[in-house]
Formats: C-alpha cells, structure tokens, sequence
C-alpha cells in the first residue's frame, strides 16, 4: 500500500466501507475501487488486502461466497449483520481520529 | 475488455501450484487477482497472454509469495482466536466442571496401579478421536486442500504436546487414591480441549460447506 505506515491502520475501516457500499465485492475489484477512488494514490497490495479479508471473514464480520466466473472460480464478500455494525463503528472512530488529527495539526481549524 | 480462456486459468493455476501455493482456497483467489490483473493489462496494452503473464510474475510473484505466508498466518491465527473463543464461553466451563466431579467419580473406582498405566497411555490415546474425525471429515465431504482444514493439523500436533506435557504431571499424585482429585481436574481439562479442537474442526468444515459449495462435489 503507497504510504502504507499511515493507512495500514485504517485497512479494515476502508474494507468495511467499500463492502457497505456494494452487495458484495471480490478482492481484485476492491484494490481497483481503491485505486479509482483516490485516483491512484492510495494502492492496496495483495499481501495486506487478502489476509485482513480472511480475518475478517474468520471474525464473523464477512462471509463468503464463491461463483465461477470468467472461465474461474471467484470468491465473494459480504458483511454480516456483525459487519454492518461494526462498520458503523469504525467509521465514527475514524472520523472521530480525522477530528482530533485536524485539531493537532491545524489548531485554527479547530475554532472554526 | 479481454477475458482468459480455460487454457490461461489452468496455466496460471499450475504455476502458482508449483510456487508453493498449495492450499486450494488461497490458490483459487490469487488465481482470480492475477487473471484479472493480466486481463487489464492485456486490454490496455494490446499484448498477448503469455508476455503480459511474465512481465507480471516478473515484478510481483514476491508480493504473490509474500500474500500466501500471510493468508496461512492468518488461517493460524484464525484457529486459535476460535479456540479461546470457545475456552471462555460459559457451557465449556461448566462442561469443565461436569467433568471434574465424573472423572473424579470414575478414578475413585479404580486402583492406583490401573490408572498409572492409563495415563501413560493418555497421549496416544487422546490423538486417536482427532486422526478418526479428521480423516473421515475429509473423505465423506471430499474437501480440497483448504488452508482453514489442513491447518488444523498445526492444532492437533500442538494439542498432542500439550497433552504429552500434562499428562507426565497427574502421575507425581497417583501414589495413592489422595492425589485423584487432582488427577480429575487435569484430565477434565484434557478432555474439554479434546472436544472443542473437535467442535471446531466440524465447524471449520461446515464453513467450508457452505462457502464453497460450488466447487465441492
């Protein structure tokens, strides 16, 4: 991931936030949301997207669906009732961290 | 936009294979990223299957590697969060408990010689319903090599130690029947594990099941 020290920690939010948007997504088409989101800035890697998905599937937070796709097997993913919660969750984390970072590195900002 | 034919998937398929990517759930999803990778490469820069596949595993098969160390520490990891999981849950401890005053009821009708010679035999005992499940498990659902399933062999060998390690202590009480008490909450505890590394073999399999149905016969 480009700047990975600074997004690794906000991986699952962005995962949870995608899929919330989307039935449901496959890895490859994530990485490219990503990609087109931030206009390629921001480029998630196989090797943090794939095992933060099974974490999260292993969690309870995703499940699983596999369909043959293309001449291939692709494997879906979906939040759970458990995933949409903690999405809402994470999200108001997040935003809250947004908030706090804003204060400290632009305290003006703050008294706006 | 390019789509791979049947002769691509399987070749992509092999190569990973003989990368060491061997368990089958792992090896079906990088297959779909790296197909898809080289059906946008090859539609964007007009070039054939075979160039564009190795420029690609030229500049990512480390990352590929890399990802396949990291979905099988995940898989670990996954195995054992259920398995604390299920050790804190109330119903295992009062399982625990149940079986603390059973065991202990059962050591009382036996002499200290009988039960000496049972504890020897303790581990190799104890692999015996875990290599049964496994292996039935496997050939009535006929289940690939999924990493969730094989890494539970990982559990098993470690529950196996464990068990070879606990079971040596209980025999420092059996010089008479004073020390059974003791002998019973060790081997409740023995048991209670037994049963959850059961328990969630089962349900790894049922998951399994249910998200790959497609692909299991």
């Amino acid at each position: 991931m480009a700047n990975s020290k600074l997004y690794k920690g906000s991986l699952v939010t962005i995962i949870l936030k995608l899929l919330n948007e989307s039935d449901k997504m496959y890895g490859y088409q994530m990485t490219q949301k990503v990609k087109e989101l931030t206009k390629g800035q921001l480029q998630i890697t196989e090797g943090a997207l794939y095992p933060a998905l099974h974490k999260l599937e292993a969690e309870g937070l995703l499940e699983v669906e596999v369909e043959k796709v293309d001449n291939r097997l692709r494997k879906y993913y979906k939040l759970t009732e458990k995933g949409n919660k903690e999405t809402v969750s994470k999200l108001e984390e997040l935003q809250e961290y947004i908030k706090t970072m804003q204060v400290l590195v632009n305290p003006k900002f703050s008294l706006e | 936009m390019v789509t791979l034919d049947k002769e691509d998937i399987v070749f992509i398929e092999n190569y990973l294979e003989h990368s060491d990517i061997s368990y089958a759930d792992i090896r079906m999803e990088m297959t779909d990223h790296v197909a898809s990778e080289i059906e946008a490469l090859m539609s964007a820069q007009n070039t054939n299957f075979y160039d564009t596949f190795k420029t690609y595993m030229i500049t990512n098969k480390a990352t590929l590697l890399d990802a396949n160390k990291q979905f099988i520490k995940a898989a670990d990891q996954a195995i054992f969060k259920k398995l604390w999981v299920e050790l804190i849950r109330i119903p295992t401890l009062l399982l625990y408990c149940t079986l603390v005053f059973l065991v202990h009821k059962v050591l009382l009708s036996m002499e200290v010689d009988a039960l000496q010679n049972m504890i020897s035999s303790l581990p190799i005992l104890s692999m015996v319903p875990f290599c049964i499940i496994y292996v039935l498990a496997l050939n009535i659902y006929k289940l690939p090599r999924f990493s969730g399933v094989e890494r539970l062999g990982f559990l098993y060998v470690m529950s196996f130690q464990i068990i070879n390690i606990m079971s040596t202590f209980p025999k420092f009480f059996v010089q008479s029947k004073d020390g059974f008490l003791m002998v019973s909450v060790v081997f409740a505890l023995l048991i209670t594990v037994n049963v959850l590394v059961i328990k969630i073999t089962f349900q790894t399999i049922q998951e399994y099941r249910h998200g790959y149905k497609s692909i299991i016969s």
